[in-house]
């Protein structure tokens, strides 16, 4: 999201040439000259056909030529080596041959009129005599945009509703839920085993044995020119290669007779060798490994007595952001793309659909360790879901018993990460003991997905109309207007600040939300600061929370540290003012 | 003549999608992206085109129905192979050519009865007279072989809509303005005088390297394949400089029944493959060309390796189908960042050389035309009369008498017209058929079996 918001805030000159950035790897190799290699085919090929006039032979059909086989063929075995420089299309000897397994048997008879077959196919969509066409059109718009279903669905379904709008919309909105969402779990898999072997979609497959194949080259598709895939590919040869020439087995270090693992430094009792890095790693981290060929990282580890005995007591001051966490976690009801009206009359908080969050408080005592790990993991600062935060709301006490008080579980995603975990172990067992993984992987389709959230549908509805901005922008891109443009920015940077502060909400990382950092406190004092610091004193006197509050962007203590230094002034501004009054 | 029909009512129009064409791929690095069909499709549904159409979701072909055109052979391969018992197939895949450019993927077969399937669908809309214009962009696949695959194109749904069409139409114009030679057509209708197909495309070390001039047909089908072969760089003026006479002549001498339409896309300008200059609008005047004639028209795909490019030339002629202007804005829709930066519908020509030079282009249409001038009037089938304007006297009965030569018959389409009344009791120039005598053998042999069956009447009772 971020890189999409970098690069697209609405500034009409975009520089990035889509060419570069539709074209796969190979075109650069496939850019040389065609003749080069086209003269090396001749070249080995004796047998290569004569020139195009003699190459059609008007023989009767009763006579069978044997064909010529044509360079391509012959290559074949080769194609290994020579797929990465060879040009598509690079037989230029093909011949029109003639014969009987050449040509098409062609029916002699013709019947005069066609008899009543079925028609081979399913009528989707016909514009009926009588419609609306006004009302056809933003029944499609409103399906497309605001339920974001395929128009030709949308029309199938309305010619299915008898071309009744509001059943159809009725029926629409129902039928929200049952998109093809990806989870965070998905999204990351695929990007990190696109990252290392590129585009071979069946490989990516076996890391998502629930997904069809076609269900990850649409979600590739979709998200093509969102993500700059490329960047991440480019270590990709590298990578690979050095993993297999690797060959030799590590001799057993002392760590196996430790039974401490290489990566995470916990003990286990069974540790296994990790060929690709060539040390010694748990379970966990090998499965780890296997799955995303990344390292685990060792603040994601989720110790089990960790798990099980952690409650802390919920801060006063969080009980807001715990109720706003469970709304926005809430399972999704499709509201907000009901909710959302697309139009002119939409101001920013329209689209946003979310109220601003107050700004912290910063008195408050919060006690999250995993917090601070999770920080330090960049990779997985997206989901905090699945460090082991569990809080106790309403007073109840750190370790007492549950009896007391509500209890505020948020266990659940953890659960099923767990689950999702120990599937994948089996599978990995199950791929150890010999069978082919992908004939495993065709007779056991695991079914797990997260729930959809209100959060994720917010935040969908949310990219979804920056999109939209950005394409208004680039569409007048031509009438540039600086003004527009101008104002476009704005809404660019605010809905990018917007995006990131709302990730931050819902992640709930106390270590920023605890930090200064959201708001800047510039520590120096401008002549006009001091002006309106000086004005302030007057109204307000020695309250200097006030003060604070108003200036906005000083804090308490700055505020006192300028009443220390410049004490005289102020009290003579403060104390002769007010009496003018 | 049935020459061009100015505009007249609307075309009804079918257009054939099925949403899961879009998620087959063909292989990291591969330059044909089924995908271009879905981003076509989008771009449709959007522009509110759909209004114009009869959207239709055609049923796979099944294996009966491509052993039409392809072995049972050929068929069983693709149909039984797939990547993971790649090894077991190796031999076979040497045979038909499968591996290199046209790879074996997942849902090959699929593919295969999806991009059929749509084509065969419309050729029956149009035999069943349901609709003028059908289009297929998910068809096109030219290069197919009865039995070989070829340049990214395993089964030629083309064939296959053509033998469907020929089912009830005598004779089927095939049209290919793709910048690739349409050989696999050419080839499975190389010996019938029923199918012309016309090919206009790059030619000179390039895939598949037929169609050269000279390629005309064979036996029967001598002269009914037309090559017109083009160099780099050709522009939409001289582009239709040559197209458009030379259409006209082959409408005029072949007259086709049904017209069926490739239009691969990588003869526009900024094709990874192809090196034309054309734009949308050089491009389209094609399509426009066949639709202001009023036979029945199959529209399908074919070539083009340049997705964004792809998606807007077939929605543009997917509105000329239907007589519709777009707007040149895109509208939104789900793969709009495709068509950056200017997220326009038409692309602008490039300033590479045209090598195709009016004296050349010149000669080679005279060339062409002159193949088609030998082309006796209307094969194997009822000739359609003969043009009145040719020979406007000829209509005129009485001067055709007079002027006739005393000591000879009449032409004879004068003495058809010529009705002899029963009162006339004159020798003329049928003496020995003379209709009194014909009429009263009749008559005899009425009375003969009348009284025979009076006879065997009262036999029966």
């Amino acid at each position: 999201m971020d890189s999409f918001f970098s690069n697209g805030t609405g500034d009409a000159s975009r520089t990035d040439n889509p060419d570069s950035m539709m074209e796969d790897t190979e075109v650069d190799a496939s850019m040389e000259p065609e003749q080069i290699e086209v003269d090396d085919e001749t070249e080995s090929h004796e047998d290569s056909p004569a020139p195009s006039k003699n190459k059609i032979k008007n023989t009767t059909k009763s006579i069978r030529k044997r064909r010529k086989r044509s360079s391509s063929c012959d290559s074949l075995n080769d194609s290994e080596e020579g797929a990465k420089i060879r040009r598509p299309l690079a037989n230029t000897n093909k011949s029109i041959n003639v014969g009987d397994e050449f040509q098409a048997r062609i029916p002699e008879d013709i019947d005069p009129k066609p008899t009543h077959i079925e028609d081979p196919d399913e009528l989707v969509w016909e514009t009926p005599e009588k419609i609306n066409d006004e009302k056809l059109l933003s029944f499609a718009k409103e399906a497309s945009d605001r339920y974001r279903i395929p128009i030709d669905r949308a029309l199938w379904i309305l010619t299915k509703e008898n071309f009744d709008f509001d059943a159809a919309i009725l029926n629409i909105a129902k039928r929200n839920d049952h998109r093809d969402l990806w989870t965070d779990d998905e999204v990351r898999t695929f990007h990190n085993v696109y990252s290392l072997i590129g585009k071979h979609f069946v490989v990516i497959r076996q890391m998502l044995p629930h997904r069809s194949l076609q269900s990850i080259v649409q979600y590739y598709y979709e998200n093509k020119k969102r993500i700059s895939y490329q960047a991440f590919t480019e270590f990709n040869a590298n990578a690979s290669s050095s993993s297999e020439e690797t060959e030799e087995r590590p001799t057993p270090s002392d760590s196996i007779l430790e039974a401490v693992c290489d990566n995470c430094g916990e003990q286990a009792e069974k540790m296994q060798v990790n060929e690709a890095l060539n040390r010694i790693e748990c379970r966990a981290c090998l499965v780890y490994f296997q799955l995303t060929q990344n390292p685990r990282p060792t603040c994601l580890r989720i110790v089990l007595d960790e798990r099980i005995d952690r409650h802390v007591e919920c801060p006063e001051s969080m009980i807001n952001y715990m109720d706003e966490y469970e709304k926005l976690m809430a399972p999704s009801t499709g509201y907000t793309y009901v909710k959302r009206r697309m139009g002119k009359d939409q101001t920013l908080d329209d689209i946003l659909g979310v109220n601003r969050t107050p700004p912290p408080e910063l008195n408050a005592e919060f006690l999250l360790e995993s917090g601070v790990n999770e920080q330090n993991n960049p990779e997985d600062v997206g989901a905090p879901l699945l460090s082991p935060i569990k809080m106790c709301r309403d007073g109840c006490r750190a370790g007492s018993s549950k009896s007391n008080g509500r209890i505020v579980d948020y266990e659940m995603p953890i659960n099923e990460k767990e689950d999702f975990m120990i599937e994948l172990l089996k599978e990995a067992e199950q791929n150890s003991t010999g069978s082919s993984s992908s004939t495993q992987n065709k007779t056991t389709p695991t079914v797990w997905q997260a729930p959809h959230t209100l959060c994720m549908e917010e935040m969908d509805v949310l990219s979804d109309d920056s999109r939209r901005k950005l394409f208004e922008a680039c569409l007048s891109s031509s009438r540039v207007n600086t003004k527009e443009v101008n104002s476009w920015k704005n809404d660019m940077a605010y809905l990018k600040d917007r995006m990131e502060r709302m990730s931050i909400d819902v992640d709930l990382i106390p270590s920023i939300l605890m930090s200064n950092e959201r708001v800047q406190y510039k520590q120096n004092w401008t002549d006009h600061e001091k002006e309106d610091a000086l004005r302030c004193f007057q109204w307000y006197g020695n309250s200097f929370n006030y003060i604070a509050d108003v200036m906005g962007n000083k804090t308490v203590e700055q505020i006192e540290e300028f009443y220390a230094e410049n004490r005289e002034l102020v009290d003579t501004v403060s104390d002769i003012q007010p009496e003018n009054f | 003549m049935s020459g061009t029909v100015q505009e007249h009512g609307k075309r009804r129009v079918a257009y054939y999608y099925d949403s899961n064409i879009g998620n087959y791929y063909y292989g990291q690095g591969h330059v044909m992206k089924p995908h271009r069909i879905r981003m076509t499709h989008h771009l449709v549904l959007n522009y509110g085109l759909y209004r114009n159409l009869e959207i239709f979701r055609p049923f796979p072909a099944s294996f009966d129905d491509m052993t039409r055109f392809h072995t049972d052979e050929y068929m069983t391969f693709l149909k039984s192979a797939n990547p993971d018992n790649l090894k077991s197939f190796n031999k076979q895949m040497l045979k038909f050519n499968v591996g290199e450019d046209c790879p074996l993927f997942d849902g090959l077969y699929e593919f295969c009865q999806l991009s059929s399937g749509g084509s065969l669908a419309a050729a029956t809309k149009l035999n069943k007279q349901k609709v003028d214009i059908a289009i297929n962009w998910m068809g096109g696949l030219h290069h197919a072989k009865k039995s070989e695959a070829s340049g990214f194109c395993y089964t030629n749904d083309i064939v296959l809509g053509i033998l469907e069409l020929l089912k009830y139409h005598k004779r089927v114009l095939y049209v290919d303005i793709d910048v690739h030679h349409g050989d696999g057509v050419e080839e499975a209708f190389y010996t019938t005088d029923r199918v012309m197909t016309v090919s206009f495309h790059k030619y000179g070390d390039f895939f598949p390297g037929t169609g050269d001039l000279k390629d005309i047909g064979a036996g029967k089908g001598k002269l009914y394949s037309v090559n017109v072969p083009l160099r780099d760089g050709i522009t939409d003026s001289a582009y239709q400089s040559i197209f458009k006479p030379v259409m006209t002549k082959v409408m005029e001498r072949f007259d086709p029944c049904a017209v069926v339409l490739q239009c691969g896309a990588d003869s526009l300008n900024g094709d990874r493959l192809g090196p034309f200059n054309l734009t949308l609008k050089g491009h389209g005047e094609c399509a426009r060309f066949f639709r202001s004639y009023n036979v029945p028209l199959m529209m399908v795909g074919g070539g083009g390796y340049t997705p964004r490019n792809v998606a807007r030339c077939w929605t543009y002629e997917t509105s000329i189908a239907v007589n519709k202007e777009v707007p040149n804005e895109l509208p939104y829709n789900d793969y709009f960042e495709y068509f950056g930066p200017n997220y326009r519908l038409h692309i602008e020509a490039s300033n590479a050389a045209n090598e195709n030079n009016p004296e050349m282009l010149t000669k080679l249409q005279a060339d062409v035309i002159a193949n088609l001038e030998k082309l006796t009037f209307v094969p194997s089938v009822q000739m359609r009369p003969i043009p009145d304007d040719a020979f406007p006297n000829q209509n005129d009965e009485t001067a055709i008498i007079d002027a006739a030569h005393p000591d000879k018959r009449l032409p004879s389409e004068v003495t058809d017209r010529m009705v002899q009344d029963d009162g006339d009791f004159y020798d003329g120039e049928r003496e020995g058929d003379d209709r009194r005598n014909e009429n009263n053998a009749k008559r005899a042999a009425e009375f003969d079996s009348d009284d025979g069956a009076t006879e065997k009447r009262p036999k029966t009772e």
